[in-house]
């Protein structure tokens, strides 16, 4: 049983390329972790400096170690050399592109990663109808040649799989029976809106699970090896944190985590629940909201990957020059911040205090006001399911931010429902 | 033709009978008077409204989302009295817009055509909607059982005018602004006898002028409540064992307020269900102690009663608490001096005092909950020392004063003491002359002739006991004995007159 | 029309270069549908021009009156079309079927709608066929039914149509009603997979001189260069009101959204929403904002200020870019603008059939007032 309560250390590490960083937040203070070189460099010393230094400074003991993977996962993906598997793409569309642009991912760093592509004809609406039936000749053509291309990771997308993944779930198990042992990430369980998005974000998924893998197994051996019960957590996308298994399986989710900390972080060292606050990226500066406590997220572009994605990230936004930021006009209604920390002392404290998360990006149809409730408690509990799994002591959930929003264009009756639920953490999950 | 001479009737009259009573309500002024019901279909027929017209949305006009918003702003340039609308449309949003446009704002769950029908009868014809509002009061008052039940029932129907329940100048229950004398208030009362009551109490009621409700129609609002207030009364009377658990565990909580609270500054509020007992502490509470002449513990449940029966004839709102080896009862008044009534009921109790063997204490008068408690202590030392009178001997505290202190000897400890240190003179046959004519002579400040007065002697004998008093250890004259000795002497002459078992022999 | 200084449009080309440009300023006139594929739809486009050339943007004026013209758009819903991605060769083949049947070779095309993606494929189809794309359209933002054109006002047949779907599937609609046309299409594109390409409006250039809406493509690239400057929202409206007239009508926090809680008309895609803001300083008021697939109408305190034909958007202020209404969230702080539609949709029958009457709301519009 991990130690507990307020006089409990947390430790937040953000992992970058060449050497790692922590923090240790106890309460309202911040204690720096400052390792000595060579430790500095390395995943193992700068976590077992900071356990060092969390269990001198509290009562109570370390509580957990989240860990924000993300600018390690995203500088593999940035450099062409990187050593990540191929990744095979099988889209399920009623058609093939005709068009080379429309047949590749818009995002040169997405297309890099893909060994092969095959497309299958089959596919829904976004309602669920199937608009062709699945090409049942073509999987088997494609389980022949995928097994002999040796490509072992497997991105699979089907238009309409939100809302009916039956043609991924056939091609997945399909692709199983030909290639046992196959690494397969399918769309579906991402949610989210819009057919290249979806297929980035399970390329990107697939080609990090390796790394993911490796990093994980590191962060948990040296766990092991340090006094007390301490809790290995994974920081998401979103600025909350997930189980080391669940990221093991969705490993895209931890991409981007960075941001999200930082503003996190920045506001819980103003002491503020709402704020609007800036960081500096490349020298520009950038900002970002903090909304209730929870970094301000949405399905995006995120900057330097070339294509939306469907896992929700705080998309920093450039501060125009021409006025400075903190003249009244824009969200003058909340506080502007411009922390003094360091960005990843601000990554680290958001890491150490971030909470477990959830979302859901969905469509439905709905054709009465009782229906629309009736949808909407349906993916508060779905995603509050989720939220646990992540790691959320039951009953601590609340539901942070529910949208629904009629899809323009669409038949009457046709809404996206976001939901995202945040939890407090349980301690009992520590050691799975 | 003539014009009827009855009021209009008021949005919050309306809101208070059915079909508005069970509908969802944020009225912006209850005052607001409504002249006419507009079922509105369109939005040219709400332009067409005109001032203290109360609309009731229907169809195209009662779309929702911005339809409502759109008539709700409609309404506010209109004047109109108020917006009805079925539940459907209405969101937190509607109320909060109809809150910022200070716009009355009814939400239904019926028909919105068969609401307008009644409405519109309702508002042709006040009369018949007062007369429908007295029905359903009098189905609310008669479910109430208590009165201050029945006290909140008149004051949420007659909301802006105060109602309060008094007996002798004091509010037993309800609001006490309906005393406060205000200009353009009228204040009205409506008398409540309680059956077999000497004492009456009265229902008084501040009705603003002008206001939304007529003098008329409170006061018989006002009498409606008469007939549940004294079956509250009798109700709350009708099982005198529970309410003899009920009323001391009540004393008990009243008691401990004053030691819960910090400071003696702090005001201690009078506890709401007091009043449910027909208790009042007010300005001048004066205690009684009803005392055995012979303590034996806790009395029983059916001397209670009778004590009860007896004490309480005509005076049904004076308490009766069992409290250790006696009883409580206390008399509240405005005026502290005011013991009329008091000195009546101890004239009327004296033979029921005699009968039980009682002895009674009275402290004096002392404001609020804490003088209340002082005062029962006061009492409880009068009535000590009342017992010297024999059965159905009145003590007032302020004629004990400190001689109080003497009742709480402990007499018998102190008789043990003088087995031990005056062995001759508690061996001597003659013991309680001695004592008691040392007692007298220091009881009379070492003067020889009041001494021999009192005790009835001659001075010779008192000067001859009092040299045998000396011989046995008695040595009353040195000043630094005195005093113990003295104290030694009245617990002795205590002991034994009231065990009855040692008598001084006149010489 | 003459615009201001800088203004592209009389005779130029689209290049990939103003692909980005031509996309937000699309959004502005249509603020409906999120950016769930503005890179892989930028991306088509961009390698198209780079493939085959700019596509040379022409004055309707420029163009030979008997030069046979034909629109584009996208009908259906833009969320389908982020799911099911185009193949890449409906619209070609939505007006290759109207050539085979009327046996006439398009001179040029013209974007039915100059707003959202429908723009965008516009000139996909331009670029495709190797034709001139038209500087002019027949909405000038976006309306929900394809009749609901300054064409239509003006006598000239959405008819013969062809819409192709993603699938590969089409349909060919001759109505000698234009309103009907609609009808037809809409249980067909539900079919399809939500959207389908459609051409639409086969004319020649003489008539779509006093027919379409003049200027409509080259205000788009315009609006999105000012949109990508990524300036501060007070600045950024002052500069967007030299061009388009827009104006802000208040700055506030989405407070509410709620949903069917009304009838809505099956006629008429998505069912009615409303959107509740909470001003934030100036009066405080409460706006509320009636949404349909656009937003058709504006009250500030139940008081009625902008309403259909005007056109209404979000700017989402914290982040500097427009609102799409698919992604609002509560507690989103959003300026609300409005921008004064053209002139031919406050006609009388312009009115009737776009104005807020047509929505259900029978209000007065504030501009008559």
């Amino acid at each position: 049983m991990p130690a507990q309560g307020d006089d409990v250390a947390h430790i937040g590490v953000t992992l970058r390329p060449h050497r790692a960083h922590a923090a240790v937040v106890l309460g309202a203070t911040v204690l720096p972790v400052e390792p000595v070189a060579p430790a500095r460099t390395d995943l193992e010393g700068v976590i077992a400096a900071a356990v060092g230094v969390a269990l001198r400074a509290a009562p109570g003991g370390a509580g957990a170690v989240t860990v924000d993977l993300a600018p390690l996962l995203f500088d593999t993906l940035l450099r062409p050399e990187a050593e990540v598997p191929p990744v095979a793409v099988v889209r399920i569309v009623p058609r093939a592109a005709t068009d080379p642009a429309l047949a590749r991912s818009p995002a040169e760093l997405v297309e890099r990663r893909i060994g092969r592509r095959w497309t299958v004809a089959g596919g829904h609406d976004l309602l669920g109808n199937e608009l062709c039936p699945l090409d049942r000749d073509g999987l088997a053509r494609l389980g022949t040649e995928l097994a002999a291309t040796g490509i072992r990771h497997v991105a699979i997308v089907a238009a309409g799989s939100q809302a009916r993944p039956a043609h991924e779930r056939e091609v997945a198990d399909a692709i199983l029976a030909a290639v046992p042992g196959a690494r397969i990430s399918v769309a579906s369980d991402y949610g989210g809106q819009g057919l290249v998005a979806r297929e980035a974000t399970v390329v990107i998924d697939s080609a990090l699970t390796a790394l993911t893998e490796r990093v994980l197994d590191r962060c948990e051996r040296t766990l092991a090896r340090l006094p007390g019960s301490l809790e290995l957590r994974v920081a998401r996308g979103d600025g909350g944190y997930s189980t080391p298994s669940r990221i093991r399986v969705t490993p895209v989710v931890a991409l981007g985590a960075t941001e999200a900390l930082e503003l996190c972080g920045a506001a819980h060292l103003a002491g503020l629940d709402n704020c609007r606050v800036l960081l500096s990226r490349d020298g520009h500066p950038v900002a970002g909201e903090v909304r209730h406590g929870l970094a301000v997220v949405r399905p995006d572009e995120p900057a330097g990957i070339g294509t939306e994605l469907v896992v929700p990230m705080a998309v920093l936004t450039a501060v125009p020059a021409t006025t400075p930021d903190d003249v009244p006009g824009r969200g003058a209604d909340v506080p502007t911040i411009k922390p003094d920390a360091e960005p990843h002392v601000l990554a680290c404290v958001g890491a150490a205090i971030s909470q477990p998360a959830s979302w859901l990006d969905e469509v439905a149809f709905i054709e009465s006001a009782d229906e629309l409730d009736r949808v909407r408690r349906d993916a508060e509990e779905r995603a509050t399911a989720m939220v646990m799994a992540n790691g959320a002591a039951p009953g601590t959930t609340h539901v942070a931010e529910i949208s629904t929003v009629a899809v323009p264009y669409s038949p009457s009756g046709t809404i996206r429902i976001r939901v995202r639920v945040a939890g407090s953490p349980d301690t009992s999950l520590a050691g799975r | 033709m003539r014009r009827t001479s009855t009021l209009s009737i008021t949005l919050g009259e309306l809101a208070r009978i059915q079909p508005l009573a069970g509908a969802e309500s944020h009225l912006a002024d209850p005052s607001r008077k409504v002249e006419q019901v507009v079922l509105a279909e369109t939005f040219d027929r709400l332009r067409r409204c005109t001032p203290h017209v109360l609309v009731v949305l229907h169809d195209e006009a009662a779309t929702g989302g911005w339809s409502l918003a759109a008539a709700l702003h409609l309404a506010w340039e209109r004047n109109l009295s108020a917006v009805v609308v079925s539940r459907t449309v209405a969101g937190g949003a509607s109320v909060a817009l109809a809150e910022r446009l200070h716009m009355s704002l009814i939400v239904i769950d019926d028909d919105p055509i068969d609401i307008a029908l009644q409405l519109a009868g309702q508002v042709s014809a006040p009369a018949a909607a007062r007369a429908l509002r007295q029905a359903r009061l009098a189905e609310q008052l008669a479910e109430q059982t208590g009165i201050r039940g029945v006290l909140g029932v008149l004051n949420r129907e007659l909301q802006h005018v105060p109602v309060a329940l008094v007996v002798g100048g004091v509010v037993v229950a309800g609001q006490s602004a309906a005393l406060t004398d205000r200009p353009q208030v009228r204040q009205l009362e409506v008398e409540v006898h309680a059956p077999g009551e000497r004492s009456a109490a009265r229902l008084i009621a501040a009705v603003p002028l002008p206001g939304p409700a007529a003098v008329d129609q409170v006061e018989s609002l006002l009498r409606l409540a008469r007939p549940s207030l004294q079956a509250a009364w009798a109700q709350s009377r009708l099982d005198t064992a529970t309410r003899a658990a009920h009323e001391q565990a009540a004393f008990g909580l009243l008691r401990r307020l004053p030691q819960a609270s910090s400071g003696e500054a702090a005001e201690i509020e009078v506890p709401a269900w007091t009043s449910e007992l027909g208790w009042q502490v007010g300005e001048a509470n004066r205690a009684v102690w009803l005392a055995p002449l012979r303590p034996s513990g806790e009395p029983p449940a059916e001397i209670t009663y009778l004590i009860r029966a007896s004490w309480q004839r005509g005076h049904s709102t004076w308490p009766l608490v069992a409290e250790g080896d006696g009883w409580i009862s206390w008399h509240s008044g405005t005026d502290p001096d005011d013991v009329t009534a008091l000195r009546r009921a101890l004239a009327g109790f004296r033979d029921s005092a005699v009968a039980h063997r009682l002895a009674i204490g009275i402290g004096r008068a002392h404001p609020g909950v804490g003088g209340l408690m002082r005062s029962v202590a006061e009492a409880r030392l009068a009535a000590h020392v009342a017992r010297e009178g024999g059965p159905g001997a009145v003590q007032w505290f302020d004629q004990v004063g400190a001689n109080a202190a003497l009742a709480w000897l402990p007499t018998t400890e102190i008789a043990q003491v003088a087995d031990l240190c005056l062995e001759d003179l508690m061996a001597a046959k003659d013991r309680a002359a001695l004592v008691q004519t040392v007692l007298a002579v220091l009881d009379s400040g070492g003067s020889l002739s009041q001494a021999s007065q009192r005790l009835g002697v001659h001075r010779n004998t008192v000067l001859a006991r009092l040299a045998r008093a000396r011989q046995l250890g008695l040595t009353y004259e040195e000043p630094g004995q005195r005093l113990a000795l003295h104290v030694l002497c009245y617990a002795l002459t205590s002991l034994w007159s009231e065990t009855g078992t040692e008598h001084a022999q006149p010489a | 029309m003459s615009g201001p200084a800088g203004y592209i449009g009389a005779s130029a080309s689209i290049t990939a270069e103003d692909v980005p440009a031509l996309y937000e300023g699309a959004k502005f006139y249509s603020p409906a549908v999120g950016d769930a594929n503005r890179s892989s739809i930028t991306s088509w486009l961009a390698g198209l021009l780079d493939r085959n050339g700019p596509v040379p943007l022409l004055r309707v004026e420029a163009v030979a009156p008997e030069t046979p013209c034909v629109s584009v758009c996208v009908l259906g819903s833009g969320s389908a079309m982020a799911d099911l991605p185009p193949a890449g060769d409906e619209f070609e083949m939505a007006v290759r079927q109207i050539e085979r049947l009327q046996r006439v070779e398009f001179g040029a095309v013209y974007p039915l709608a100059a707003a959202t993606i429908s723009a965008l494929v516009a000139v996909v189809t331009a670029a495709q066929l190797r034709v001139p794309l038209l500087d002019a359209d027949g909405m000038g933002r976006t309306f929900a039914l394809i009749h609901h054109t300054a064409m239509h006002l003006s006598g000239v047949s959405p008819t013969p149509l062809a819409a192709v779907g993603p699938t590969g599937e089409s349909v060919l609609v001759e109505v000698p009603a234009g309103p009907r046309a609609d009808r037809m299409l809409r249980a067909n594109v539900d079919t399809v997979g939500g959207w389908a390409a459609l051409a639409a409006y086969p004319t020649t250039a003489g008539v779509l001189r006093r027919a379409a809406l003049p200027g409509t493509v080259s205000r788009i690239a315009n609006v999105g260069r000012l949109l990508l400057d990524r300036t501060d929202p007070d600045v950024l409206v002052t500069r967007l009101g030299t061009i388009t007239g827009c104006r802000r009508l208040a700055r506030g926090r989405i407070a509410e959204l709620e949903h069917l809680s009304r009838p809505s008309d099956v006629t008429i895609p998505a069912h009615p929403s409303s959107l509740v803001v909470e001003e934030t300083g100036g009066l405080g008021r409460q706006l509320r904002i009636e949404l349909r697939s656009e937003i058709v109408a504006v009250f500030a305190d139940g008081a009625l200020i902008a309403g259909a034909p005007d056109l209404i958007g979000l700017l989402d202020v914290s982040r500097g870019v427009l609102a799409t209404l698919d992604s609002l969230e509560p507690g989103d702080l959003v300026d609300v603008l409005v921008t004064p539609a053209d002139a031919v949709w406050y006609s009388p029958r312009g009115m009737e059939m776009v104005g807020m009457a047509s929505h259900g709301i029978p209000l007065a519009h504030p501009r008559r007032r």
